[in-house]
């Protein structure tokens, strides 16, 4: 019991170290909803049309920017979750007789992080929940010690 | 005179001390208002930053280099949000920004002097879609330009 409170205590005061030190401080930026980046090769007749197609696309509910590059003919859009690629496309696709191609953008092979981002964002909340579970365990070896206490000493 | 009299007197007294009090408040030189507060709060930061990546990423001379960013939403995510707390903190607003240095985040990229004017030419497009007045969006300007030399020929 001694050592399972004793590695309770530990595990706790750790991970609640490591959540101090790896936690985001809080920040205006929080209250913001995320977004994602879509691009497509817009097909558009001409540079005209490729931004109509963008002045359309940023009315839509849920775009929070969108950028069309005579140049290079991409037409990308800022979006929340409200959006996929997908139904992206099929929207565009009803404004314009060429449908717009999704862009796929291949990352160049070379060194990369071998952890993949979502594990990173998520160290900070895993160590929290760790040491609140382990100082809940801990309350409740404490709690079960005193009442086992409490009834020997009335019997 | 009797004490209710006394402190009505006393009440109309420090209402009359208190307008003087606001009034010359009013004289003196108003503080300016931090450019975070200027350009609009987290807001409009976030939408000139999600506005100013939509460029870049429909820029081919440099949109290769955020093909992998791009392709992995999570890491998109983060880049906007790094972005949006480095503007906050930098124009005075209440954000902290996480990320790492300019000269970490950018080394071994090997950036060249063409492809920093590009991005800030997608930076500078971004905040004229906004209509960013010129003060504010030299005084913006002024913060990036000196993490040139920490990110060019990284
Ligand atoms: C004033 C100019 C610039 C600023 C303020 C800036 C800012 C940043 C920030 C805040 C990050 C994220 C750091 C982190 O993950 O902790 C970043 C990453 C990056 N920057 Fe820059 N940067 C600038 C110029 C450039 C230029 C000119 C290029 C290339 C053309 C570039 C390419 C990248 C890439 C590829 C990443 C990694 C994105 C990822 O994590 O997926 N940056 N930059």
């Amino acid at each position: 019991m001694k050592v399972l409170k004793f590695s309770m205590v530990m595990i706790s005061a750790a991970a609640m170290l490591g959540w101090l030190i790896l936690r985001k401080p809080a920040s205006a930026s929080d209250i913001l909803e995320p977004v994602c980046y879509t691009a497509f090769i817009s097909h558009a007749s001409d540079p005209e049309a490729g931004q109509a197609l963008a002045l359309a696309a940023q009315e839509w509910e849920g775009v929070s920017a969108v950028s069309y590059n005579a140049g290079s003919d991409l037409l990308v859009i800022a979006h929340t979750d409200l959006w996929t690629p997908a139904t992206l496309k099929s929207r565009l696709s009803t404004l314009t007789s060429t449908p717009p191609q999704i862009k796929q953008f291949t990352p160049s092979p070379g060194a990369q992080c071998p952890v993949p981002v979502e594990i990173v964002e998520m160290i900070p909340g895993f160590l929290l929940s760790l040491s609140i579970f382990s100082t809940i365990v801990l309350a409740g070896l404490m709690v079960f010690k005193r009442k086992k206490a409490l009834v020997s000493l009335y019997q | 005179m009797s004490s209710y009299f006394k402190t009505l007197l006393f009440a109309a007294l420090v209402g009359v001390c208190t307008i003087i009090a606001c009034k010359k408040d009013d004289d003196t030189p108003a503080v300016e208002a931090s450019l975070y507060d200027r350009l609009g709060g987290i807001t409009a930061i976030s939408a000139v930053v999600d506005q100013f990546i939509a460029n870049v990423v429909a820029d081919n001379t440099i949109n290769g280099r955020f093909a992998a960013t791009v392709a992995n939403p999570s890491r998109a995510r983060l880049l906007r949000l790094n972005l949006i707390d480095q503007v906050c903190a930098g124009a005075g607003g209440p954000c902290s920004y996480k990320g790492m240095t300019m000269k970490e985040a950018h080394t071994g990229m090997n950036i060249t002097q063409a492809e920093f004017n590009a991005l800030v030419g997608d930076l500078v497009a971004a905040l004229d879609q906004f209509n960013v007045p010129e003060k504010e969006k030299n005084e913006l300007l002024a913060i990036l330009g000196p993490m040139q030399t920490d990110i060019v020929g990284q």
